[in-house]
């Protein structure tokens, strides 16, 4: 199995209920944009088996899966050369590069409580992407990196990018949706759009898709 | 506000009932060694049927800890110590009138199914002492330990491998022989009867060491309390209280 | 409401009632004391035979607790079975049952008369693993209060994390779980470490009093108070300085500086 599917998902959430069913080709990177709370982040976690869903299937490639939460999520005692090499499966080239990729080599000693919330973004995307994920889950991956480092590590992103992998990304950036395949517009939990980005900027089919690529 | 203005009138009224308790009957402080806990405790029930307005409260402890806590200051006016030993930790001006009113022994005590190798037909103290691996007694100091301490140093060699116990009370040994979790312990002979069956008893012949069982009168500055406590003291040598005594396995004096 | 600088005078005077109640006896403990004879008092055999046993005693207890209390809290706190309820109840039930009781129960279980002794032909009293017995058992629930709140305050998606990168069950608890609530299992381990040292009523009914064996301090201090009270106040004060020490140790923890 190379596709993401998500089959008739819903994640119930009380007041909240996010709907989705869609299918994503090997290869392709889709971004996730809406407003907040309108269910972003309750997808990508449930693509990351960290929400179970309510009803419906979720079928991942095969291979490993890379998620990048908000938050990081880096296990705090830990160094960051030991959270990005913690687990399996890592070449001891794939470490230094991925370190020195991602402009780490100055912080391996630290541990997370000693970095800012952009360093943080960037050792959970290199814990990610040293694993060589076929399906990498990012949620707002850069938002704490500065603008200009950001571009960069959108690069280092492509770069670690096998033909095969597929990538979902949540994000705010207009220009990161545009460098993606496929843009998922979500409304309140439920999918508006799910169409590539050139075609939603020239016909958005909400006011605030409109806003969003402007 | 009307919480903080209830608070106060709460406060008098328990000031009140406490009062209003400890009025009208005249309590008898009575600090008593623990190996008399049975005979007293009957004894006050039947005191108490035949003399209104008296209430006897009993405090029951080691006899030197009683000692000391009237040394000082503890509100007691009758101290009835398990031997005369317990009287050298308290200064004897505080102490009044006084009567003999039993006399008690040391035996030892071992749970009921030990099989203690014997010649005789029973098992004398040296096979017992040979036989045990523990050993529970009272702590020097307690009148139960000085008795015991008598009987060690004027008989016996303990060896010093072995497992001792020392407690602060009689009725801790009992209950450390009596579950069984100790092989041998040296106890009044007033205590080996409670235990009846749950031990077999083995006298320690001629050189058993006696306590002797006295009350003493108190010295306090309540006269309605002191008056009582001289009532309760003469009771305890008359012929129906000595009978409880005889019962529960006291020596005659 | 704000709280405000001026308490009502009933609060005031019951406060001050119940700070007094609770220096009195301690600052007279410390006027009592016969501070010259201190260390003649201290190192008397009997003296020193209680220190070993209280620290052989107490640290062991504490390190069993840890031990045995760190998984108990961690299933306790993260998984959800029938009977959790009452696996709860009985390993927190020391808290509050009479420290008697634990040894008489002790002494049904462990005694040479319990099951124990029905099923070996021996028991633990008397003997120093079965002082550490007692005081494991009334000083672990304290470590497992302690560990398994900050097991509850996680939620989980660190492990889920772990398990995602490829670390088995076993590492997840050792490499993540664990290190996280390490600030937790110290507390835990020092208030449990106290409460071992202070055991008396289990110990007593349980494993007795013997020298060198299984007479801790406390045990010592009511013997010693019989015999000789100057001693009993000595060994008084070592007890009251080692509780200042956990104290002032954990004070963050009991103590907000707010």
């Amino acid at each position: 199995m190379t596709q993401l599917i998500a089959s008739k998902l819903r994640f119930d959430r009380g007041d909240f209920c996010l709907d989705v069913d869609f299918t994503v080709s090997a290869g392709t990177s889709l971004a996730v944009i809406g407003a907040n709370g309108s269910g972003k982040s309750s997808l990508i976690e449930g693509l990351a088996g960290f929400l179970e869903p309510s009803s419906g299937q979720i079928t991942r490639p095969g291979g490993t899966v890379g998620y990048v939460p908000q938050d990081g999520l880096l296990i705090p005692h830990l160094s960051v050369r030991e959270n990005v090499a913690f687990g399996k499966g890592i070449t001891k080239s794939d470490l230094v590069k991925v370190i020195e990729d991602l402009r780490l080599r100055d912080l391996v000693d630290r541990i997370p409580g000693e970095l800012s919330g952009g360093e943080q973004q960037r050792v959970a995307l290199a814990r990610a992407l040293v694993r060589r994920p076929s399906l990498l889950l990012l949620d707002e991956p850069l938002s704490k990196v500065d603008a200009e480092l950001r571009r960069l590590n959108r690069a280092v992103i492509r770069d670690w990018s096998s033909p095969r992998q597929i990538i979902i990304v949540v994000t705010h950036g207009p220009d990161h949706a545009s460098e993606c395949d496929l843009v998922l517009a979500l409304e309140d939990g439920q999918a508006v759009a799910l169409a590539p980005p050139g075609e939603l900027s020239a016909a958005p089919p909400a006011p605030w898709i409109k806003q969003f690529f402007s | 506000m009307k919480l903080a203005a209830s608070v106060p009138p709460t406060l008098v009224a328990m000031g009140v009932s406490l009062v209003a308790c400890s009025s009208g009957n005249t309590s008898v402080d009575v600090f008593a060694g623990s190996s008399l806990t049975d005979v007293l405790q009957t004894a006050e029930t039947e005191f108490e049927a035949i003399n209104d307005g008296v209430d006897i409260r009993l405090n029951l402890a080691g006899s030197n800890a009683l000692a000391r806590q009237i040394e000082d200051g503890g509100t007691a006016e009758l101290f009835i110590p398990a031997d005369l030993t317990a009287l050298d930790s308290i200064d004897p001006d505080l102490l009044g009138r006084s009567l003999p009113l039993a006399g008690n022994s040391l035996v030892m005590i071992a749970p009921a199914n030990s099989a203690i190798p014997a010649q005789g037909p029973s098992p004398t103290p040296a096979e017992a002492l040979a036989w045990a691996t523990s050993f529970a007694r009272c702590a020097s100091g307690v009148p139960c330990g000085d008795a015991a301490d008598a009987w060690i140093s004027a008989v016996a060699d303990l060896p010093s491998a072995r497992t001792i116990s020392i407690e602060n009370n009689v009725r801790a040994v009992l209950a450390k022989v009596r579950t069984g979790e100790v092989d041998l312990g040296l106890v009044y002979r007033t205590d080996a009867i409670i235990a009846g069956d749950d031990i077999i008893t083995i006298e320690l012949g001629p050189e058993t060491p006696r306590t002797l069982v006295t009350g003493f009168v108190v010295i306090s500055g309540n006269r309605d309390a002191s008056a009582a406590a001289d009532r309760f003291l003469d009771y305890l040598a008359d012929d129906d209280a000595q009978r409880l005594f005889r019962d529960a396995g006291f020596g005659m004096l | 409401m704000t709280p405000s600088t001026a308490a009502p005078r009933p609060v005031a005077v019951a406060a001050g009632l119940g700070t007094l109640l609770l220096a009195i006896p301690l600052l007279a403990l410390l006027l009592d004391v016969p501070w010259i004879e201190l260390p003649r008092l201290l190192t008397s055999t009997e003296s020193l035979d209680a220190l070993r046993v209280s620290g052989v005693v107490s640290l062991v207890a504490a390190l069993l607790s840890v031990l045995l209390g760190v998984p108990l809290a961690y299933i306790l706190a993260r998984t959800d079975f029938p009977g959790r309820g009452i696996i709860r109840a009985i390993v927190t039930v020391p808290l509050i049952l009479p420290p008697v009781v634990t040894g008489v129960a002790l002494l049904s279980g462990f005694g040479r008369r319990g099951w124990m002794g029905d099923v070996f032909g021996f028991g633990l009293p008397l003997t120093t693993v079965g002082a550490i017995l007692a005081a494991t058992i009334v000083s672990m629930p304290f470590l497992i209060l302690s560990v398994e709140g900050a097991f509850r305050s996680g939620d989980g998606r660190l492990e889920k994390m772990a398990h995602s990168l490829g670390a088995g069950p076993l590492e997840t608890f050792w490499r993540v779980s664990v290190p996280v609530v390490r600030p937790s299992i110290v507390a835990g381990a020092v208030l449990a470490w106290a409460r071992a040292l202070g055991e008396f009523g289990a110990t007593i009914t349980f494993a007795g009093s013997v020298q060198g064996v299984t007479r801790t301090l406390p045990l010592e201090v009511v013997l010693a108070y019989e015999q000789d009270p100057e001693r009993a106040l000595a060994l008084s004060v070592l007890l009251l300085a080692v509780s200042l020490s956990v104290l002032f140790a954990l004070r963050d923890r009991f103590l907000p500086s707010r």
